[in-house]
């Protein structure tokens, strides 16, 4: 039999706040265990939540960027269970209001045309903090306690591993362009769990979901995903049956291991938070951050593709934030939408993250120039490449890399005249081809011409020159 | 003549005239405290020594202009002190010293008032009799073999033996009402979010309110004009202007509508019924309008004032798990030592509550319980609210019954009948002493007002303290048979 896979994701998202949600530590990665901590993110007794409202004005902003409603009044309840990494024995969430409902996003299908994505709810939580494993002990690190979180939730709208992992892709490059949060993976700012099932092909009812948590990568949510995909089917194909569970993902073993049972599922005991007054939001303040919302990678790539970029480059630019700031910085020097995107797509994403440009050494204006020494033939193509990968590699003024490396172009026609005429004297043979017709013979003057220049003669100019002397 | 016998504003009339010392009025009351404690056992831990420095220090530019200057005081201690134990009588926190200080008390310490100690009270605050300290009990001053009521049971009986000349404690449904009725001392609970609840251990937060025991309703005005404002750290804090307490005090009750039920006194006892009609008379003799109002709602009420502080406090104390604070019973799994730490570090009474606040708020029983607890409160504020309209104050007696012997059985949540709804309301109440019974056990009554109607409240209860002097009486210690 054949079957269809059916996801649905929940996106754990980081908010990017300078100070944590309910107390004034600052919200920043690393630092010495419990650095940022106070007694409010402990836990202790008598210290209450005060709401940082810069919290409210992101999810409100990633509720805009992925089409939500957005909810006029929402209120915090309390998710109670315990966990020794749960300072307070309680998670403060939103459950019952959550403040952004019934958003969208559309993906390519796997067949290629677009499909709706739902998205259910966004709602913002607090997020736990850490238990660190070492020498047989186990210490709390409450650095990440109370960082403000949203969590988008969808509906099971996607129908393979490669639809969730392009989902989650978009999500991203959204949430990063809108400046809700930087989505860094590696540091856990945004992490995937998978609700899946599979059904016959063709079948309107869904099979018995199982939940994947806390994937921090594109690449395992999309293994874990097919991992799980193909268990569901082996067991029914074995004549077994799923129950839904809670199971976790191991990326080394690249398998899933059972955690928990819908049996044995916590019930959290949900209520409202009475500590915190529900969020109240007005008309003008929504559209407020309506208008101060950055461009959306899709405005992007079509003011990118309007610039004379190409189809595929611009939206690949658009949805790496950091790319795409490296774009408009060059291209606003260059004036050449078309070289520059290609440039960045091509030869710079060959070397670094375009998701994150980290460790670059030079500025956006300094790739701006070298596009535009290329447009204007100072230097060739090929010796555009070089200077870029140098720049890669060791930073430094562009112009001051072409100088070094030798790689300006001669565009002086008495300089390139004077080659030719030598090239063509020492070779009499090319030059009779030529004049019975047989043009191949022109590349031949044309490369040795480029020899002896060591390749800084400016090719358009050479066979301009072949041309005249030879009276073609 | 002892200062420590004065009431806080008559202490206070004498420091400002400069006839005492801060330092004399300590000394004093380290005097009394020294001759009774040991038949109250109001105080967990004293903290004298502090005290006598600060008196010394206490000089003009310390605020002698605050209405607190100089005033020795208790504070409950579910009532967070930086580096000072506060325990809310728990093992769980049995060693606790808070690196933070309770907004109350860090407005009483600018303002120059000096702390004596931190008193008793049923655990976290949970009990209505004062008998479920896990760290020390609490009798009464009028009589040691009569419970004292709860949960604030130390804090009342500090100031009815003279041991404080004021003293905070929190209120949920009735905690500094009951046992101020049962100790014959006045007890305020003010309008939700009037007092800020940073640093208190929270029982049930969308209840909880500082509350302030004094001998009089003008002590208490004393002590709100230090400690009331608006406080960023508590979001429930009420944005409004600051009152003039020290105005409210005084005046007249002409024409003022005073409302009352019978029934309200049903099972009070002959006693208490006579104490409810002469108090009645009193305040008709003052000029008061009196209305005869049906009281309802107020069995829905504790109702639900019962669900939602022990499913609140399900909540707020589940952080005590053997991982961060206190008692920790280490068990062969993460799970176990959790369970293993709550079954050991809770007393009996705040378990039972546990499990039954639990229980009502489990994805099972939410719509059966915590739901409806939530829509009786709703159902209880506008059923207390349409009465608010008919009058500007209802009296009742503050107890069912006169204060039980310390092991009678008692209905759990019983005494709190006249006291849960005005808190589920949100609404301020005061109860103070109105007589002496044949067992010469104080009686108190119960005077609520609409929310943020302290005006009309303090100038009631003034006015029937004035006329009346009930609130004068005091317990002889030991108590002469």
């Amino acid at each position: 039999m054949k079957y269809e896979t059916v996801i649905g994701l929940e996106i754990h998202c980081e908010l990017k706040t300078s100070s944590k949600i309910f107390c004034s530590c600052k919200n920043e990665f690393g630092g010495e265990e419990n650095e940022h901590t106070c007694p409010g993110c402990l836990g202790m007794p008598g210290i209450l939540p005060v709401l940082n409202e810069k919290a409210v004005e992101l999810a409100v902003r990633a509720g805009i960027a992925l089409n939500c409603t957005i909810q006029r009044a929402s209120q915090f309840d309390r998710k109670n269970y315990f966990y020794a990494d749960l300072s307070k024995g309680y998670q403060i969430s939103q459950y019952f209001h959550p403040i952004c409902t019934d958003g969208w996003l559309d993906i390519p299908s796997d067949s290629g045309e677009q499909k709706r994505v739902r998205i259910a709810r966004i709602h913002i939580e607090e997020d736990a903090g850490k238990i660190v494993h070492k020498n047989g002990m186990s210490y709390l690190d409450d650095n990440r306690s109370s960082l403000p979180l949203i969590e988008i939730v969808t509906m099971p709208d996607m129908r393979s591993p490669a639809e969730a992992e392009r989902f989650a892709r978009k999500a991203r490059a959204i949430l990063k362009a809108a400046g809700v949060s930087d989505c860094r993976m590696q540091e856990g700012s945004l992490r995937f769990d998978v609700n899946l099932s599979i059904m016959p092909q063709g079948s309107t009812v869904l099979g018995t979901r199982t939940e994947m948590k806390n994937l921090n990568s594109f690449r395992s949510l999309a293994r874990a995903a097919e991992n799980e995909s193909a268990r569901h089917q082996s067991v029914l194909e074995g004549g077994g049956s799923l129950f839904q569970e809670t199971r976790r993902w191991d990326d080394e073993k690249g398998m899933s291991f059972g955690m928990r049972s819908k049996e044995n599922a916590q019930d959290y005991r949900y209520f409202p938070d009475p500590d915190l007054t529900p969020i109240e939001l007005d008309d003008a303040y929504i559209e407020n951050i309506k208008l101060s919302m950055p461009e959306l990678p899709e405005a992007k790539m079509q003011r990118y593709i309007g610039l004379g970029a190409s189809e595929k480059d611009a939206e690949m630019l658009s949805e790496a934030l950091e790319a795409s700031e490296l774009f408009e910085g060059a291209y606003a020097e260059s004036g050449n939408a078309k070289l520059t995107a290609s440039l960045i797509t091509g030869d710079i994403a060959a070397k670094v993250r375009l998701d994150s440009l980290e460790g670059i050494k030079f500025t956006p204006s300094d790739l701006g120039r070298v596009v535009k020494m290329s447009e204007k033939g100072e230097i060739s193509l090929s010796a555009a490449r070089k200077t870029i990968a140098e720049m890669i590699e060791y930073g430094g003024s562009p112009d001051e890399i072409v100088k070094r490396l030798g790689l300006s172009q001669i565009s002086d026609e008495s300089a390139i005249r004077q080659i030719v005429s030598e090239v063509l004297e020492a070779n009499p043979k090319s030059v009779a081809d030529i004049k019975s017709g047989k043009s191949k013979a022109i590349g031949f003057i044309v490369g040795q011409a480029m020899k002896i220049s060591k390749g800084a003669a400016n090719p358009a100019l050479v066979n301009r020159i072949i041309a005249e002397i030879l009276e073609l | 003549m002892e200062l420590a016998q004065l009431s806080a504003k008559e202490l206070r009339e004498l420091l400002d005239k400069g006839e005492a010392s801060p330092l004399e009025a300590i000394e004093s009351y380290i005097r009394r405290i020294e001759s009774v404690e040991r038949f109250i056992g109001a105080y967990l831990a004293q903290t004298l020594d502090e005290a006598l420095k600060k008196a010394k220090s206490l000089t003009d530019e310390n605020n002698p202009n605050s209405s607190v200057w100089g005033l020795p005081y208790a504070l409950s201690d579910n009532i967070c002190t930086k580096d000072i134990l506060t325990t809310a009588s728990s093992k769980f926190l049995e060693n606790f010293v808070p690196v933070y200080s309770a907004d109350a008390y860090e407005k009483l310490a600018e303002s120059g008032a000096i702390l004596l100690g931190k008193t008793g009270l049923d655990e976290f605050g949970m009990g209505e009799s004062g008998c479920y300290s896990a760290l020390g009990s609490v009798n009464n001053p009028y009589d040691s073999s009569k419970i004292p009521g709860g949960s604030a049971s130390g804090a009342a009986a500090a100031v009815a033996s003279s041991e404080a000349s004021f003293s905070l404690g929190v209120d949920t449904a009735g905690s500094v009402r009951i046992p101020a009725s049962f100790c014959g001392v006045t007890a305020f609970k003010p309008t939700y979010g009037l007092l800020s609840r940073y640093g208190i251990i929270a029982h049930s937060s969308s209840i909880d309110q500082v509350g302030v025991i004094g001998e009089g309703i003008a002590d208490c005005a004393l002590v709100m004009q230090a400690i009331s404002g608006c406080d960023s750290r508590d979001s429930t804090s009420l944005r409004i202007d600051p009152m003039d307490w020290l105005q409210f005090s005084s005046g007249s009750i002409q024409g003022m509508r005073i409302g009352f039920d019978a029934s309200a006194a049903h099972s009070a006892g002959e006693e208490s019924r006579r104490a409810y009609e002469s108090a009645i008379q009193a305040f008709r003799h003052l000029g008061a309008e009196i209305i005869e109002l049906r009281l309802e709602g107020n069995i829905y009420a504790l109702a639900a004032s019962q669900i939602i502080s022990c499913a609140e406090a399900s909540s707020n104390l589940a952080r005590f798990d053997g991982v961060r604070f206190g008692v920790r019973v280490a068990a062969d799994s993460a799970d176990g030592t959790v369970i293993a730490s709550r079954t050991h570090g809770f007393g009996e009474e705040a378990k039972n509550r546990l499990l039954f606040g639990t229980f009502a708020q489990t994805e099972d029983n939410y719509g059966k319980y915590y739901e409806k607890a939530l829509k009786a409160r709703q159902l209880a504020k506008s059923s207390y609210e349409s009465l608010m309209q008919q009058c500007d104050a209802f009296l009742a007696p503050t107890a069912p019954f006169a204060p039980l012997g310390r092991h009678e059985a008692i209905e759990p949540f019983s005494l709190n009948i006249n006291t849960a709804m005005a808190s589920l309301a949100g609404a301020p109440a005061v109860s103070f002493p109105a007589g002496i019974d044949s067992d010469g056990m104080p009686i108190g009554m119960h005077l609520s007002a609409k929310s943020l109607g302290e005006r009309e409240l303090f100038t009631a209860v003034s006015a029937f303290q004035e006329s009346t002097g009930y609130h004068k009486n005091k317990p002889a210690i030991p108590r002469q048979v």
